[in-house]
């Protein structure tokens, strides 16, 4: 990551609370990383409008931007402009009780506007006092088949079928060897009903029973009416074992809110608990 | 010459225009310091004596009555009890600093910072992990 934020969440509290932050506003040139795991909508930009935390341009980090908000535990704080990872991957970033700052510098050397963002988030995070993880990373999101699969042009050769295989199924390289575009456009299109069991998978299952998502809380209603039938119970059975832990207990008539499906954590149906401090 | 250029109106509505400026930003920034809460409790728990430690703390403490320091070497969760947000860091850019482990249950506030932070976010499988 570089040196600076991306500017399309100074809405948040954490800029005006306590302290008022005031980024100084510059375009950077886009990074060529962000067209290839950018898929919509419409394309990026050619310059990048963002504001500058601090002084050197190395030794920052960001986490992963895909799937990081699937759970209400997180937010993104701060999209870090940066030239190695993803559009919209993260430089400042919390979850629960912890706030990761992805800028390296000392106060000495942030700017201004950085300082205050600082201080902001050492206030911010004390709201979180007591809350734990909803989630602990099991998987990654299934954004990322996409983002795997437009990287497949860059892979040499020789190891392309083995990349290959390691993120998708093996029936598809047939198919899809000389076709990394046809690739990506059947998980963009059948984004909705991936999931990830070793490799991204569209879930046919899903598909047969004419739902057309599997992580809408809907969907979830609708499997365990459909344990009921006969004719699919063992279908519906089979699904509710791959998308929830078996444990978990769904009020879909005074809880349905807060039923959330996190990819990141293991591409299951969860609950948030009672009294959770959700900041949205 | 110069005296009558600045008599000028022109010159007098400038200056004028500048002091109330001035004014609002000293009053603006007078006013956000008086939001703070300065009686959160900050532990810093970093490298002890290094310069990274030194600038962070010289910072916390123009905006926290009480900041102390701690050593992320040795660094337990126990270590927060008292404190109201805990900042754990270490060198700048440092891929072998300490990461220490904290238990599932753990829950209070917690803000980590750079790399070291990031890899410590990692070892409990936060999404806030090292990319």
């Amino acid at each position: 990551m570089e040196n600076a934020a991306h500017v399309e969440l100074l809405s948040h509290e954490v800029y005006r609370t306590p302290l008022t932050v005031q980024p100084e506003f510059e375009f950077r040139r886009t990074p060529e990383n962000y067209r290839r795991s950018y898929f919509g909508p419409g394309k990026v930009p050619d310059q990048i409008k963002v504001w500058r935390v601090q002084n050197n341009q190395k030794g920052n980090v960001v986490a992963r931007g895909a799937g990081f908000e699937d759970s209400p535990d997180a937010e993104i704080l701060a999209v870090g402009f940066n030239h190695g990872k993803a559009y919209g991957d993260v430089g400042i970033g919390r979850q629960a009780n912890v706030l990761q700052w992805g800028y390296s510098d000392p106060p000495s050397q942030m700017t201004e506007a950085g300082r205050r963002l600082f201080v902001n988030c050492i206030h911010y995070i004390r709201k979180f006092d007591g809350q734990t993880p909803l989630v602990r990373l099991q998987s990654s999101a299934r954004t990322n088949a996409m983002s795997t699969a437009s990287f497949l042009k860059i892979i040499a050769e020789k190891d392309r079928k083995k990349f290959f295989t390691s993120s998708f199924p093996e029936e598809l390289w047939e198919k899809y060897q000389s076709d990394f575009d046809g690739l990506l456009a059947y998980y963009q299109a059948n984004l909705e009903l991936v999931y990830r069991d070793r490799v991204y998978r569209v879930d046919a299952e899903i598909q047969s029973l004419g739902l057309d998502s599997n992580r809408k809380v809907e969907t979830l209603e609708r499997l365990f009416e459909l344990l009921k039938d006969d004719t699919r119970r063992e279908v519906a059975q089979r699904l509710l074992d791959r998308y929830t832990d078996g444990r978990t207990t769904f009020d879909f008539q005074n809880g349905r809110d807060r039923i959330y499906f996190t990819d990141v954590g293991g591409y299951k149906f969860q609950v948030v608990p009672q009294g959770y401090l959700i900041a949205k | 010459m110069k005296t009558e250029r600045y008599q000028s109106p022109l010159w007098r509505a400038a200056g004028a225009a500048c002091l109330v400026l001035l004014a609002g930003a000293v009053l603006g920034s007078a006013q956000d310091q008086s939001q703070l809460n300065r009686s959160l409790k900050i532990l810093y728990a970093g490298r002890p004596g290094s310069d990274r430690e030194k600038d962070f703390v010289g910072f916390l403490r123009k905006h926290f009555d009480t900041v102390q320091t701690g050593d992320l070497q040795k660094f337990q969760e126990a270590d927060t009890q008292g404190f109201d947000v805990t900042l754990l860091d270490w060198d700048w850019n440092e891929f072998k600093g300490p990461r220490p482990q904290l238990s599932p249950n753990f829950s209070l506030p917690l803000l980590t910072l750079g790399v070291p932070g990031g890899l410590i976010c990692d070892r409990w499988r936060l999404k806030a992990g090292y990319l």
